[in-house]
């Protein structure tokens, strides 16, 4: 008998022997967020400012891999899976309604009930047995003071267990003031509350979303806005860093009905700020105090209390659209009870928080996302990192968000983003066009 | 369609099987599930592997989409059981002995990567598939592996699941002058090749439930819950109720318990009962897996039960559930016995 050659897969995946600064054991704390590479699924994100789904208004974008179309009709947003089940175009490429309950592909005219996702009709085949038997998956949408919230989740998610949006960003105030005291700041507002004026931007970044996520709420990255204009303008004091003190220096909030995610105990005797390095001959010499708070709650949203001034709290959303892109949300938040304050806010965004701020200063955040993904786009960076005191922050997100996630997004499936490389993609390259998270419409 | 079915399917060698088909399931999902060994490829009507001819009963949503059917065929009873629900109980015959479907044994050649005590009698062997073999298998189902030099084969349930492939990792107990514990303790080295067969059983995860999930695991009878709480964790969505009850005869055998410690900082839905026999460190809870548990863990009528462990463990299990009224068809056991020394 012939015996078979056995020899080593050339390509093993084993994984490296680990002697890191974050030794193994804690790696394995967070093992399943490192396998989160496409996201939290099952989890509401933002979608798409209100204003930018005009009436009768049909978009595609992607979130966790998934394609979605977000529709409205009347007083209401629909959003489904923008995907036909019969060949896989993006419906939204070519929004086609022959009528106000549903959207037809517009390739062969499968025609989708916008309230259930079933499959109502063929344009050109109405016979076919195919009807009534199938349909595509429907997401639950709230649309709150300017912003639509989509609940993305797998196909068999069911209806009973989507949670309220509430769940899925952060905590509020002043229902927490006796729990999270901000003896420095008043309270933050939340987008949910009456009147709460939302104005932010929108755009791609060319990391992974974890790694954008991290940097929000890392306490020494702070050192990327050593010169920014904002912070000299302002005369603000922005320390180098800020190191931890206390083993208690981040509250985990695990609550059965809540939110899953931390607040940092900053400018607290929990936290150290970092306003000088003699070696290096650095010194903040600026005048004006700049209490901030910075949180993060599954699936990945930010909240900076009392910022870019008081009255102000600044979200951040890092949505996954592949593995190595996500959509940077940028959210700045005020509660204007009349026009007059409206309208004060809106000029003060549009002409120092939206260019010094959200550009100017977070600019540089996108820049290190980028710079970091080369390091974690194979996956060594995970293994490689060599994580400091500081990084109490993102271990510890990383350790609750393995908990308390209500899935891990699978990779793509046909659709954009799984293959790097295909033909369609370069060309959109050639022409101009970087990968993003908007379906680009067909002309006619 | 808003209840539970019962389905009876015969096979051409007068074997048979019956089991439930819940709303919305097809009746080869159900099969499967039962662990019945039913021909099947393509799942969505149109390969034909899965026909059947039904005797008796309603079948709802039948040459759906991409049945490949004639209405002739139809009317003479077939159907494709995978886009068969059932309407109504129902009875199928089948064409092929219940030989055929017993899914192809896999033959497959790996590699030690380690071999780590990590017990008194409990050796983690740590294994990767060789280039040009792969390896199916369900969380919970053992393979065997042909001990070195010999044509003796031992059974092991893998502790990992099909995402880490090819690794492979299996718990196996030491038993004094048995071949394979011989092997691992004395010869065995990395990168020595291991022959190995299977997937093997019917004990397996079964679908997505809600309702409470229970595993009693006696000694390496751990190896297939690991296996099967990893595909929990992966699984999104709500977790159900998850509890584990583990014991091992003393304090020195015991060994997964760190992993454990993980499953339940991964899962909040996961409780974790560990019972050592003989001098319990303090603390520990003294006893049996079963020794664990009451009555009131089981208070839920769909509790699902897996069961693995010495065969006088898994007996005494049966007895125990049974006396609280538990549905034997909602427990699933395997039998960890040692193969008598010297074979």
């Amino acid at each position: 008998m012939n015996e078979p050659k056995v020899i080593r897969r050339r390509n093993s995946g084993t994984p490296p022997a680990s002697a890191r600064t974050n030794d193994s054991r804690t790696q394995s704390q967070y093992a399943p967020y490192k396998e989160a590479a496409w996201g939290f699924i099952n989890h509401w994100y933002p979608a798409l400012f209100s204003e930018e789904l005009p009436p009768d208004g049909t978009e595609g974008i992607q979130i966790c891999g998934i394609p979605i179309l977000l529709r409205r009709v009347g007083d209401r947003v629909f959003a489904l899976k923008d995907q036909c089940l019969h060949r896989g175009v993006r419906l939204s490429a070519k929004p086609t309604c022959f009528t106000r309950s549903t959207i037809s592909c517009w390739y062969h005219g499968f025609t989708f009930d916008l309230e259930t996702g079933r499959l109502v009709t063929i344009a050109a085949n109405p016979e076919d047995k195919l009807i009534g038997t199938t349909g595509i998956t429907t997401y639950p949408v709230q649309e709150v003071n300017g912003l639509i919230f989509v609940f993305v989740r797998e196909d068999d998610f069911p209806d009973e267990d989507v949670p309220p949006l509430a769940h899925d960003l952060p905590v509020r105030f002043p229902e927490n003031d006796a729990r999270f005291p901000h003896p420095l700041w008043p309270a933050a507002p939340s987008v949910l509350d009456d009147n709460a004026v939302l104005r932010g931007i929108h755009r791609t970044g060319f990391s992974n979303w974890r790694i954008a996520c991290e940097n929000g709420f890392d306490n020494a990255h702070i050192l990327v806005h050593k010169d920014n204009t904002i912070v000299h303008a302002m005369d603000w004091v922005l320390p180098l860093g800020i190191v931890p003190t206390a083993d208690d220096c981040i509250a985990p909030v695990e609550d059965e009905n809540g939110p899953k995610g931390m607040v940092q105990w900053l400018f607290t005797d929990k936290w150290k700020p970092i306003l000088e390095n003699p070696q290096l001959n650095l010194k903040v010499e600026n005048a004006r105090g700049r209490c901030y708070r910075t949180s993060v709650f599954l699936p990945g949203v930010l909240m900076v209390e009392n910022w870019p001034e008081e009255h102000v709290v600044q979200y951040e959303w890092y949505v996954p659209i592949t593995e190595d892109t996500y959509e940077y949300w940028e959210v700045l938040v005020k509660i204007c009870n009349t026009d007059e304050e409206r309208a004060a806010y809106d000029y003060r965004y549009k002409h120092l928080f939206k260019p010094l701020a959200l550009h100017g200063f977070n600019d540089c955040d996108l820049s290190a996302r980028e710079a970091m993904q080369d390091f974690y786009a194979d996956g060594t960076g995970w293994e490689d990192e060599q994580l400091v005191s500081t990084d109490v922050s993102p271990i510890t997100w990383r350790k609750i968000a393995s908990r308390w996630n209500r899935g891990i997004a699978k990779p793509g499936r046909g659709v954009e983003g799984t293959i790097a490389t295909s033909s369609i993609r370069l060309k959109r390259l050639a022409d101009g066009i970087a990968p993003g998270y908007r379906v680009r419409k067909i002309e006619d | 369609m808003t209840t539970e079915r019962r389905v009876r399917l015969h096979f051409a060698d007068d074997a048979s099987g019956e089991f439930i088909v819940q709303p919305g399931q097809t009746v080869l999902e159900a099969g499967l599930l039962a662990g019945l060994p039913l021909l099947y490829q393509c799942q969505s009507g149109s390969c034909g592997s899965c026909l059947a001819t039904l005797l008796a009963g309603e079948v709802a949503n039948c040459g759906g989409a991409g049945s490949t059917l004639l209405p002739s065929e139809l009317a003479s009873g077939a159907r494709l059981l995978c886009q068969s629900e059932a309407a109504t109980d129902c009875v199928f015959a089948l064409s092929y002995s219940s030989a055929a479907g017993q899914s192809t044994v896999q033959r497959a050649y790996a590699l030690v990567n380690a071999i780590d005590a990590v017990s008194l009698d409990v050796v983690r062997l740590s294994l990767e598939l060789a280039e040009d073999y792969w390896f199916d298998f369900r969380p919970g189902q053992y393979l065997r592996l042909r001990v070195p030099g010999t044509d003796a084969w031992r059974s092991y349930s893998p502790s990992s699941t099909t995402h880490t492939l090819p690794q492979i990792e299996l718990m196996v107990r030491l038993i004094d002058g048995g071949l394979m514990s011989s092997w691992l303790t004395r010869e065995g080295r990395v990168d020595d090749v291991l022959e190995l067969e299977g997937a093997f059983g019917q004990f397996f995860l079964r679908e997505k439930k809600r309702a409470p999930h229970i595993f009693l695991a006696g000694g390496t009878g751990l190896a297939p819950v690991l296996a099967m709480l990893e595909s929990l964790r992966r699984q999104g969505g709500l977790k159900p109720p998850l509890l584990v009850c583990f014991g091992c005869r003393s304090e020195a055998s015991l060994f997964g318990t760190e992993q454990l410690a993980l499953y339940q900082q991964w899962l909040p839905t996961l409780e974790v009962r560990i019972a050592v026999d003989e001098a319990p460190a303090p603390g520990r809870l003294a006893g049996t897996p079963l020794s664990t548990l009451s009555a009131a863990d089981f208070a839920h009528p769909d509790a699902v039960t897996y069961v693995c462990g010495p065969p006088a463990m898994v007996d005494a299990a049966q007895i125990l559930l049974g006396s609280w009224g538990v549905n034997p068809l909602r427990i699933h056991s395997e039998q960890f016995a040692p193969s008598a020394a010297g074979q």
